[in-house]
């Protein structure tokens, strides 16, 4: 009986329309099942505010329908661009507000996990590293599995002198992934999710997770809380 | 110019040429910090660096807490003075401003957060006795 309202409560969420702006992605993707989505995704730096809404309205386009058919969203909320991500909660706040209709913030690194999940066997091991200024990286460890991931490192931040000796013979994604000399593969081209595994993140681990209430959600600036905790 | 550098200054035209001598050896993704005391002329130096690079309206961020200039690079000038924590450098995205590696970043006053400073950076401290005798010390840390 719990499944089966999980279910229907999650039926309701669709199309979701999905933002994706915490790094070198500014995408959007109105998305109604794995079968059936319409994403629209532009690389350019610092374009990010200029484009979002473009990318909305064409990946709105594309699926023809009426924005008033959108059902939830479903914005990368960290960690990234704190630039990046403000730009991209705005956008989900002033729309999600407008259509009265729920926001599920989701884990970027672990979007990227599970999209990673259908590109390499069960078991192999990678790190996502993206940079927090200079001296600083994001850094979390993921075992894939077939349609999941687990968590090997938690998310954190760590030094960039501590990032060698982390991640020896393991595949690394991620804006500093070439700053790492022992690694099997480096990625660096590749440091976010494309927008429709945003989306698919919230249709898979999402239940639940829907948050009406969007006053005052933001984004995981992870370096902000641990500021604010150190001085608190 | 070779760090640790020291030079005096008796004169604003002193200024404007160790300013010049400075700005010949600035490279993107530097990030420069300025030190001393009110009046001791952070800004002027700025202002006299970035002349160099075709920017003519770098002016004091010290409200607007960092400003943007366009010239033939692109400048973030910081000014840290009116920072009451941390949290709120944070709060205004830095780690943004430091991973733009393609543009040169000016911080004022960057001693009243040292923590928040990258390792590698330029560090400038200008000593002010009066108008006529300042002496400025250039380091560089890696």
């Amino acid at each position: 009986m719990i499944v089966n309202l999980a279910l229907s409560s999650m039926n309701n969420m669709f199309p979701v329309l999905a933002i994706e702006t915490s790094d070198n992605i500014c995408g959007a993707s109105v998305y109604f099942n794995k079968e059936k989505y319409f994403s629209s995704k532009i690389i350019l730096k610092h374009s990010h505010s200029e484009k979002i809404f473009d990318a909305i309205d064409t990946a709105i386009r594309l699926a023809s329908i009426d924005k008033t058919e959108i059902k939830s969203i479903a914005v990368s909320g960290g960690p990234g661009s704190f630039t990046g991500l403000r730009i991209g909660m705005s956008a989900a706040k002033g729309i999600a507000q407008s259509l009265s209709i729920p926001i599920i913030i989701v884990p970027t690194f672990e979007a990227l996990a599970y999209q990673l999940c259908s590109v390499f066997p069960e078991n192999t091991e990678i790190i996502i590293a993206n940079k927090v200024g200079r001296d600083e990286l994001y850094f979390a460890k993921f075992q894939l599995m077939s349609n999941n991931y687990i968590f090997k490192e938690d998310l954190k931040i760590i030094p960039l002198t501590e990032f060698n000796s982390l991640s020896k013979d393991v595949i690394i994604f991620g804006n500093v992934a070439e700053l790492n000399s022992g690694a099997l593969v480096n990625f660096k081209n590749i440091s976010a999710p494309d927008p429709e595994f945003i989306a698919m993140w919230a249709e898979n681990f999402g239940t639940g997770k829907e948050i009406n209430d969007i006053d005052f959600i933001e984004p995981n600036y992870i370096k902000d809380f641990i500021v604010k905790e150190k001085k608190t | 110019m070779s760090f640790p550098y020291l030079r005096k200054s008796a004169s604003e035209q002193d200024t404007v040429l160790i300013a010049e001598e400075f700005a010949s050896i600035i490279k993107k993704g530097m990030i420069i910090i300025l030190n001393g005391d009110l009046g001791a002329g952070k800004t002027f130096f700025i202002k006299q660096v970035l002349q160099k690079f075709n920017v003519t309206n770098a002016n004091s961020p010290t409200f607007a807490i960092v400003n943007e200039y366009i010239g033939d690079i692109t400048f973030y000038h910081f000014d840290f003075y009116r920072i009451n924590k941390e949290s709120e450098l944070h709060d205004i995205g830095i780690e943004d401003y430091f991973n733009d590696e393609q543009s040169i970043i000016f911080i004022e006053w960057g001693n009243l957060f040292p923590e928040v400073l990258p390792k590698k950076r330029i560090q400038i401290k200008i000593d002010y006795n009066d108008e006529n005798d300042r002496e400025f010390s250039f380091i560089e840390y890696e």
